[in-house]
């Protein structure tokens, strides 16, 4: 069986037999989840957003969406001069090729939304700049991927923590908390019948998230499996605190993203939830739950969690699948 | 900040609720409740409420009482009104309605103070959540250029009764028994007619067909009649099988035919741009048979990537399959494409005589005397899968079968599509376009604890016929071609929900053959309580004009016609029972009816939330989940299994994992197994038991049924299976086609370790080769 990570970088590939089937059956469902951005119409958005929402409710989604757009851009880097460099099982890299694609659609979504409405460009645009809690987040992410963008020497144990170091800042607190919480945010609208065409390609991009998710919780465990020596207490607890530390920068930014309540949703419900999917977060990575705090949103239930039947004349259904297989 | 203690109301709001107090001390612990500011709370109250309900269904309850409580001081001034002034309110309403253009000024001549006296205030609490939502959001009349809301639920039912009766000789009296039937949800009218029923804008049927013929001036003509339709909440199918195919010479331009697909983009445009002042989205489905030479375009029409201009996103394509072309599958035998304009004959033919003329092309294209690039051969077989894939990626095209439409219909003249929902099959012409106008029982409002109250069933009936038949003379046609049509035969359609809703109460499985027993005998009872109701309208306002030319008036019921698609076929699988004394009836319909058409199962998509079942014959999707609509996203839940847990006492135990079970009880254990046979959710019903329960009520039904289907198996091979045994059964039409997602979103409100178990996802995982093969070793 190959391992995950070999020292040639350019090792000819040889897709099968495989040694991940995990990897290729998430490539596979990757592929099936294929959705572009113009499926959905934005144009009750856009009554919406003229009409029914508030200042402070236009300026919150502002925010948000100053957020996502230069994340996902940021995670595509990071898959691509980070990730991909360093791991060569063919069938990871193959997925990690899925999920680049898949976050430039995300960022290729964002794009299609403030096209689309009458948004403050300028303010989203320079939101990654201007606002502090954002800009912080941003160079926090930074700070992981630059150690990388020269090669590591991944025969050395510190380089190999390094990398174990990116994955869980990428895959469990980028994707895994903050991207969960500004879903979150975005489903406060269609919980109030607001902005549907925006939640209905958030309702797209959790399902490819959840997925990256998954992907990356089999990478970590599999890494870890391979490498026994690579989280010790000592390193666990320092990915502990990166955790954590992400956490706070959080609180920043929800204290930013929401400075008064707007109805159904205040920051401080906004930090129990980032509380809440972070002990998720550090669960899987084995490390334990930290804040013990329950999930304050209930409501997400019905957002989220149970199967979802769509009146098709009424709302977008989100649940088909491409590539049907015409040989069985 | 309010105080908990100054909010007096919350309590009265939660009287009677099951652990009413608890219920709301839990509200008031969010801080979004706790946080607002006092003028906020009961919407946040609201908001709240609504996002408990799968934790406790008595929230369901609470989130509708505040509901109600902003309509109330919305309208009246108090969300606390005393009955009398609600009804008071109602003479003052109609006043008001009439002033500003909002209501029809008839409505003021009826006797409105009797009137008023009849509203049961009380029956608003029938209402469950998301009907009122949805009332709320776009029924309820509203002044039309503030939008301030005018309209309370009671005044909807009488003013829609009263909307019906209007030329009737004692409006009062047929106005009040409308009234409480909609009101007590025994039936409803379709939308259309709860939208516009007594306001100056009458027009109040669902459906419209239409034949486009191979001219510029005939598409020209539908464009414009399309756009009227639509503007009226009326939804359409649109044959285009006529359009000649690209690349077809088109005499006096010296060029050639662009084709359908620019044709059928227009209309989605049209579509796209009329959207019914966003009540309801205007609808259109395009139908097509499948020999026209164009039919992979019509397949690509629903992809989601490519040209934009060969798309057509919003509305929907179904296909009108021949007899011809599925034998041809079985026997895996070629089929011949052809532009229709080498073929004009072969849209207007079905049976036996299409199946000559298709052959006779046949040899035409065979032997020269058709050019070339006029007709091209493929596999049958390969075609029908290529349909299916395509059908399982877009959920379209919707497959109907001509041949059992035509060979089962009562009434004169070629059948060319089915409608919007495909229940609805009458003839189209170029001086015809057909109009149905519908309204479905509420079965669970008509169930005794052993089965069906016959007697009140029959009333309801005979009430919803007589409306249903009014609605023909008050009815605002858009077109001329439309009046006529409609007023020739009379065709009207009423239809069922809350079947599922009523196996569950009587203990029978979906699907499972006591169910369909079931079904057989009660669509029997509910055709022949239809027929018998139209035939005394017939005595006291006369048959249909058109009367003479159907088979009506040889003395022939719907079910008698299940014979003629045996002779076509063969054979058609289902059994041929009855239990009724259809002699009698027969007799007495060879004197008269009065309706083209009696029954249609529509899909009753938005009314079943009014009304509060399941909609149309379709399950319980699952035993929770949730529904996405315009007016938002509801939960729901089976309420009959939530009633039988908690008579067992094992309600709150199998609460909590419902979610994350995704309202499947297979894994629970806690739940007994005779409950977990009881209650599947859609995917776990198979295929086949969805067919069986159609096609035992098709037997009776003279239109058609919008059959959905729930697939959990992807493969070609059953979803071939499947249609081809719903063709064989006899069903007229299939609807949409749910595919089971093999995945979903992480969830959030339940404990998820992806480390330590996987979610339920249903990924293909191949396997780890462990011998090394030729295939792969170098």
């Amino acid at each position: 069986m190959r391992p995950l990570i070999a020292t040639d970088p350019l090792e000819p590939i040889q897709l099968f037999p495989l040694s991940y089937p995990w990897a290729y059956a998430h490539v596979q469902q990757g592929k099936r989840n294929t959705w572009f951005p113009e499926e959905v119409s934005l144009a009750d958005d856009v009554r919406d957003w003229e009409e029914r929402l508030t200042p402070e409710e236009r300026q919150s989604v502002e925010v948000l969406l100053g957020f996502f757009n230069p994340m996902e851009s940021l995670v595509t880097h990071n898959l691509a001069l980070s990730i991909y460099r360093h791991v060569t099982a063919p069938e990871v890299r193959l997925y990690l090729a899925r999920q680049i694609w898949e976050e430039a659609n995300h960022t290729m979504a964002f794009e299609y939304v403030l096209k689309t409405l009458p948004v403050d460009r300028d303010r989203v645009f320079r939101a990654h700049r201007d606002e502090p809690a954002v800009r912080a987040k941003e160079e926090f992410l930074q700070a992981l991927s630059r150690p990388m963008l020269e090669p590591l020497d991944l025969s050395r144990l510190e380089d190999r923590r390094t990398f174990l170091r990116n994955l869980v800042g990428y895959y469990g607190i980028l994707e895994g908390v903050f991207f969960y919480g500004g879903f979150l945010f975005a489903y406060t609208f269609r919980r109030r019948n607001l902005l549907r065409g925006l939640a209905t390609l958030v309702d797209w991009t959790l399902k490819d998230e959840s997925l990256h998710l998954s992907f990356g919780v089999h990478l970590i465990s599999e890494l870890l499996a391979e490498d026994p020596d690579l989280l010790t207490p000592q390193v666990g607890e320092e990915l502990k605190s990166l955790v954590l530390g992400a956490v706070d920068l959080e609180r920043a930014y929800n204290r930013a993203l929401l400075p008064k309540p707007l109805i159904g949703v205040t920051a401080e419900v906004l930090n129990a939830y980032v509380e809440y999917v972070t002990d998720r977060r550090l669960e899987e990575l084995g490390l334990g739950a930290h804040f013990h705090t329950p999930n304050p949103a209930p409501w997400m239930a019905t957002e989220v969690d149970v199967p979802e039947i769509v009146n098709f004349f009424e709302a977008k259904n989100v649940h088909y699948e491409v590539a049907a297989r015409r040989d069985v | 900040m309010a105080a908990l203690l100054s909010l007096s109301w919350l309590d009265r709001v939660a009287a009677g609720l099951p652990r009413g107090p608890e219920l709301l001390s839990r509200l008031w612990q969010d801080p979004t409740v706790r946080g607002a500011a006092e003028a906020d709370v009961e919407s946040a109250a609201l908001q709240a409420a609504c996002g408990r309900v799968h934790e406790e269904p008595a929230y369901e309850r609470l989130a509708a009482r505040l509901v109600l409580r902003r309509l109330y001081r919305e309208v009246l001034g108090t969300p606390e009104p005393e009955p009398e002034a609600y009804r008071r309110a109602f003479v003052e309403f109609l006043r008001q309605g009439v002033r500003c253009g909002a209501l029809d000024e008839r409505l003021l001549r009826m006797d409105t103070t009797l009137l008023a006296r009849a509203l049961e205030p009380g029956r608003d609490s029938l209402l469950p959540l998301v009907g009122l939502c949805t009332l709320l959001d776009r029924y309820l009349v509203r002044e039309p250029t503030t939008r301030r809301l005018l309209e309370l639920p009671q005044f909807l039912f009488l003013r829609v009764a009263m909307g019906l009766s209007l030329r009737e000789e004692q409006p009062e009296l047929w106005a009040l028994r409308f009234y409480h039937a909609t009101s007590q949800l025994d039936y409803l009218p379709s939308t259309p007619t709860l939208f516009n029923a007594g306001t100056p804008h009458h027009q109040l049927s669902s459906c419209y067909l239409s034949d486009v013929q191979d001219s510029m001036d005939d598409i020209l003509r539908s464009c414009v009649e399309f756009g009227q339709i639509a503007k009226y909440a009326g939804g359409i199918g649109a044959s285009v099988t006529k359009l000649r195919a690209a690349g077809s010479p088109v005499r006096g331009i010296n060029g050639t035919s662009s084709g359908i697909v620019p044709f059928v983009h227009m209309f989605d445009a049209l579509i796209k741009a009329i959207s019914q002042g966003g009540r309801r989205r205007g609808t259109l489905a395009v139908y097509l048979e499948p020999w026209h030479l164009e039919i992979r375009a019509f397949l690509d029409l629903k992809k989601n990537a490519g040209d934009p201009y060969l798309r057509a996103h919003s509305l929907n394509t179904a296909l009108w399959v021949p007899d011809e072309f599925l034998d041809r599958v079985e026997r895996d035998e070629p089929w011949y494409l052809f532009d229709p304009q080498y073929t004009p004959e072969l849209p207007e033919l079905w049976g036996q005589a299409f199946r000559e003329a298709y052959r006779a092309r046949v040899l035409d294209a065979q032997s020269g005397r058709i050019p070339p690039s006029a007709w091209r051969v493929v596999g049958a077989r390969d075609l029908l899968r290529e349909i299916l894939a395509t059908l399982q990626e877009t959920s379209h095209p919707w497959l109907a079968f001509k041949d059992a439409s035509n060979a089962r219909s009562m009434l004169p003249g070629a059948i060319h599509s089915s409608n919007l929902c495909t229940e609805v099959h009458l003839p189209t012409s170029p001086e015809e376009v057909a109009v149905c106008n519908l309204a479905s029982i509420n079965l669970a409002r008509h169930l005794t604890p052993q089965g069906v109250d016959e007697a009140k069933l029959r009333r309801t009936v005979h009430l919803a016929m007589r409306g249903l038949d009014n609605v023909l003379d008050l009815n605002l046609y858009p077109t001329e071609r439309a009046k006529r049509a409609n007023l020739r035969h009379r065709p009207v359609g009423l239809g069922l929900m809350g079947l599922a809703e009523a196996f569950a109460r009587l203990g029978m499985r979906y699907g499972d053959a006591r169910s369909c027993e079931f079904t057989d005998r009660l669509v029997e009872f509910l055709s022949f309580c239809a027929i018998e109701a139209s035939c005394e309208l017939a005595a006291q306002r006369g048959p249909f004009p058109s009367f003479g030319e159907s088979r009506w008036s040889q003395g022939l019921v719907p079910f008698d016609t299940l014979e003629d698609l045996h002779r076509l076929r063969g054979q058609v699988d289902v059994e041929r029972s009855s239990s009724l004394d259809w002699d009698a009836l027969r007799r007495r319909v060879r004197e008269g009816i009065r309706n083209g058409t009696v029954l249609a199962i529509a899909p009753t998509a938005t009314i079943s939330l009014i009304a509060g079942t399941t909609p149309g014959i379709d399950p319980y999707y699952a035993n929770l989940f949730a529904r996405s609509t315009l007016s938002g996203k509801f939960l729901e839940f089976n309420r009959v299994l939530v009633e039988q847990l908690q008579l067992c006492g094992l309600w709150e135990r199998v609460r909590e994992r419902l979610v994350e079970a995704r309202g499947d009880l297979s894994e629970i254990e806690d739940v007994p197994q005779t409950l977990r046979d009881l209650h599947r959710t859609a995917y776990q019903i198979p295929p086949e038991d969805y067919v069986r329960v159609a096609a035992v009520a098709q037997k009776w039904v003279d239109q058609g049924i919008s059959r959905n289907l729930y697939l959990q198996d992807r493969s070609l091979e059953t979803m071939e299976r499947t249609y081809l045994q719903a063709w064989r059964a006899g069903l007229k039409s299939t609807y949409y086609l749910f595919m089971a997602p093999r995945m979903y979103a992480e969830p959030s409100t339940v404990h998820v370790n992806k480390a330590l178990r996987k979610l339920r996802w249903n990924l293909e995982e191949p396997q780890t080769c462990t011998v090394t093969c030729e295939a792969c070793s170098s």
